[in-house]
């Protein structure tokens, strides 16, 4: 697959900081505007494969840009950036044309996987496998399968298996597990999260030699990159 | 009500007036008639009193009443004329046997009626001492004078009375013109007549005829008596053509009165509807203004002063209202906008940097460390914002189908895990789908489950129970525990309410989470209630609109 060009249209220079170094480590090609008069020139006259697109800008806001675009019948997938609060921007910009959105604050596992899921479908190439090891996990048939047993998991385990084997390699605190599994408020009291993962090692992870899921002391969980 | 009240309140108070200003004016018009029939009766008799006809004149009364009144008018007048040794003059053939002078007892009975005898009778009768002592060593017949104690002289002749010579003076001038009357003896003697200025004898009119209504046989009448030194007059008029009128302008008062009324009440109703109008505008802009919009105004009115002014008064609250609102919304987005922007670059770096530390070193434990802090203060900005957008009626959803029954299966799983000591019972219909925030939603959830845990006992039980009813997702998730009081039932919904203040320091929270939850709920069009459930159990009920169902 060869290496996709993003254009990251932001005004904060600390969040396109981290965003473009996250993106380059994925192994993008990251353009980064600072305004929307800039950010509307590069759109219409590159091909970008994604662009991820703030919705507050100075010179053309972000929805502007996704208006000039598809009525220039530039159809490039379109991530956008919004407050969390801002649901009736969100709502507008969904009908404007773009393919998805996330809400600050995010974390840079989440946008990734955004993007990925909008050019797959952009590209039509489907991806609803994940695998590493003998474990697969099929997002659509939400099949768990460790060699070729079948496991039968909750909806919590679930949720936490797909979100360490979309990103292998990477770091998850248990925060941030709570945040993507349960939601951004909930406060468990005890460790939901280590109970969980225990959980799940015993139905998907049995082989204590060659663990996939690794315990990140103090820290969180990941799973091996192979 | 107010229209009704107003309708009434004038219908009363002006019936007050109206009954009583009639009866009033019924009583004058009675007084005023009888005042009008006793002067007719006094002239009648006084043109009588103070003439003096002659005897016979009295025997033709009656002939000439009716030439005077007319057959008709003279037969509701009586009269009887009695002189003064009490023989009747003159009576009316239909004179009432009840009317009689006993029946006047303001008449001055005490006062004679008899005709006067002049006072120098008396003199006659008992000469002074100096008449004797002029006669003294005289004839009879000779002529001589004295002095009287007047200091006048009189003179005279001397004649021979009970046997003893005295002066009786030559008559006066007017002497011969005085009637003497000698009655019978067993009369009193009558009182002397009264003389006017001009040296004329008068007859006397009584000082007070007296007047009074007489119940007879033969009708009502207004009946007076009065009297001269030669004549009592008694007259009487039938009342009957007097009460006929009466009676006329009672019935008309009294079939008037209602329209009267009536009219009233249907005039204060109309009064209380046009004064009640700019109200009823002001209630329906009222009822109009929420959150969403503020904007309306009460149009002006400008007839009455006062209404208008209050009108200003709203108006002016509402320019305030409206401003500081839109402030209070604008603080949030703009809150929203600050605060994201910094938490995105917290959140982006710190994790940046978990990625980049070498695993498991002490560095990366570090960052981990401050982006869970991170983390709870999204939590607590992403709160205020919904419950300030709440406040402001703008509690934005973004509404999706979404799997209720399989939201309530994860909360009830994560309650097995974060709770292993608790006994967990769920009884849940699946496949409710309803519309809905699922962000939002699964606060509400999250809410009540970590609640549910929270103030449990130890070994309790929590239960979970989804079913439909009437084309609505019902939701009750039960705990035992801690009863709430009644007192404190509506209190649970309140911000940053604790319901156990010993109890909150053990058990951490904001006290936010239920008041977020109903603000929630109720922007979803449901409703989140604590049911009232005897015993040690605590049990909310989210009822839910499920469009799916």
């Amino acid at each position: 697959m060869p290496a996709m060009k993003v254009l990251l249209t932001e005004d904060d220079r600390k969040i396109t900081s981290f965003v473009k170094k996250g993106l380059k480590e994925q192994g993008f090609f990251v353009d980064v505007c600072h305004n929307g008069d800039d950010g509307y020139a590069y759109a219409s006259g590159q091909a970008y494969d994604v662009l991820i697109l703030d919705i507050m800008l100075p010179g053309r806001d972000g929805l502007s840009i996704l208006r000039g675009l598809r009525a220039e019948k530039i159809t490039v997938p379109v991530i956008l950036l919004t407050a969390r609060s801002a649901v009736q921007e969100r709502v507008e910009g969904l009908k404007l044309g773009a393919d998805d959105y996330v809400s600050k604050p995010f974390y840079m596992e989440e946008l990734l996987a955004r993007i990925h899921a909008v050019t797959r479908r952009a590209t039509g190439h489907q991806l609803s496998l994940l695998q590493v090891g003998h474990l697969t996990v099929n997002l659509i048939t939400r099949e768990v399968k460790v060699g070729k047993e079948k496991m039968d998991l909750t909806v919590r385990e679930f949720s936490l298996l797909e979100l360490l084997m979309r990103s292998p390699g990477r770091v998850f605190t248990r925060t941030q597990i709570l945040e993507h599994v349960w939601g951004y408020d909930f406060d468990p009291q005890t460790n939901v999260v280590d109970v969980y993962v225990r959980r799940l090692r015993s139905k998907v992870d049995m082989n204590p030699e060659a663990p996939l899921i690794e315990t990140v002391r103090g820290v969180g969980y990941r799973v091996i990159k192979p | 009500m107010f229209r009704v009240k107003i309708a009434l309140l004038s219908v009363l108070l002006s019936g007050l007036v109206l009954v009583g200003l009639g009866l009033y004016s019924l009583s004058v018009m009675k007084k005023v008639g009888m005042a009008r029939l006793d002067r007719e009766i006094l002239t009648l008799g006084e043109g009588h009193l103070a003439t003096r006809p002659p005897r016979d004149y009295w025997q033709n009364f009656g002939t000439s009443l009716r030439f005077i009144y007319g057959e008709q008018r003279s037969e509701s007048l009586i009269v009887q004329v009695k002189d003064s040794w009490n023989d009747v003059l003159f009576r009316s053939s239909n004179w009432p046997t009840e009317i009689t002078e006993e029946s006047f007892p303001g008449f001055d009975r005490a006062m004679d009626t008899r005709p006067p005898v002049p006072e120098e009778r008396d003199e006659r009768r008992r000469p002074p001492l100096e008449a004797y002592k002029a006669c003294e060593g005289k004839s009879a017949g000779s002529a001589g004078q004295f002095v009287n104690p007047q200091r006048e002289t009189v003179r005279g002749t001397c004649e021979e009375e009970d046997g003893e010579l005295v002066l009786r003076p030559c008559a006066r001038k007017d002497e011969r013109q005085r009637q003497v009357h000698d009655g019978p003896l067993n009369r009193p003697a009558p009182t002397p007549l009264e003389i006017n200025q001009q040296g004329w004898a008068v007859p006397r009119i009584k000082k007070r005829p007296s007047f009074v209504t007489i119940q007879t046989s033969s009708g009502s009448w207004r009946a007076g008596i009065m009297g001269s030194d030669r004549i009592t007059l008694m007259l009487g008029v039938n009342l009957a053509g007097f009460y006929e009128d009466a009676d006329r302008y009672r019935r008309a008062f009294l079939s008037i009165v209602p329209i009267a009324l009536l009219l009233l009440a249907g005039g204060g109703w109309a009064i209380a509807q046009r004064a009640l109008k700019p109200v009823g505008v002001i209630t329906r802009t009222a009822e109009g203004i929420t959150g969403r919009a503020l904007d309306q105004r009460v149009p002006r009115i400008e007839e009455d002063s006062e209404l208008s002014r209050l009108v200003e008064v709203i108006n002016g609250m509402l320019d305030r209202l409206e401003k500081s609102f839109g402030q209070a919304v604008r603080f949030s987005a703009d809150a929203a906008h600050e605060l994201q922007t910094p938490l995105t670059i917290l959140q982006g770096e710190l994790d940046d940097a978990v990625q980049h530390a070498p695993v498991g070193s002490e560095e990366q434990q570090r960052y981990s460390d401050l982006l869970e802090e991170v983390q709870r203060l999204k939590a607590i900005v992403q709160k205020l914002l919904i419950l300030a957008r709440a406040d402001a009626g703008r509690l934005n959803l973004s509404l999706e189908a979404m799997d209720l029954s399989a939201m309530i299966e994860a909360a009830a799983e994560d309650a097995t895990v974060m709770a292993p000591h608790l006994r967990i019972d769920k009884q849940i219909v699946p496949g409710v789908i309803i519309k809905a925030d699922r962000d939002l939603m699964g606060q509400v959830v999250r809410n009540l489950t970590s609640n549910a845990v929270k103030y449990n006992h130890e070994n309790g039980l929590i239960r979970f129970q989804l079913l439909l009813r009437d084309n609505r997702a019902e939701l009750t998730i039960s705990n035992t525990g801690v009863p709430i009081l009644e007192k404190d039932r509506e209190k649970v919904f309140d911000r940053f309410y604790r319901a156990d203040p010993s109890r909150s320091r053990k058990v951490p929270g904001s006290g936010l989470g239920l008041s977020l939850a109903r603000e929630i709920v109720h922007a979803h069009g449901g409703g989140l209630h604590l049911n009232p459930i005897p015993g040690n159990v605590v049990s909310f009920t989210l009822s839910l609109p499920c469009s799916f169902c």
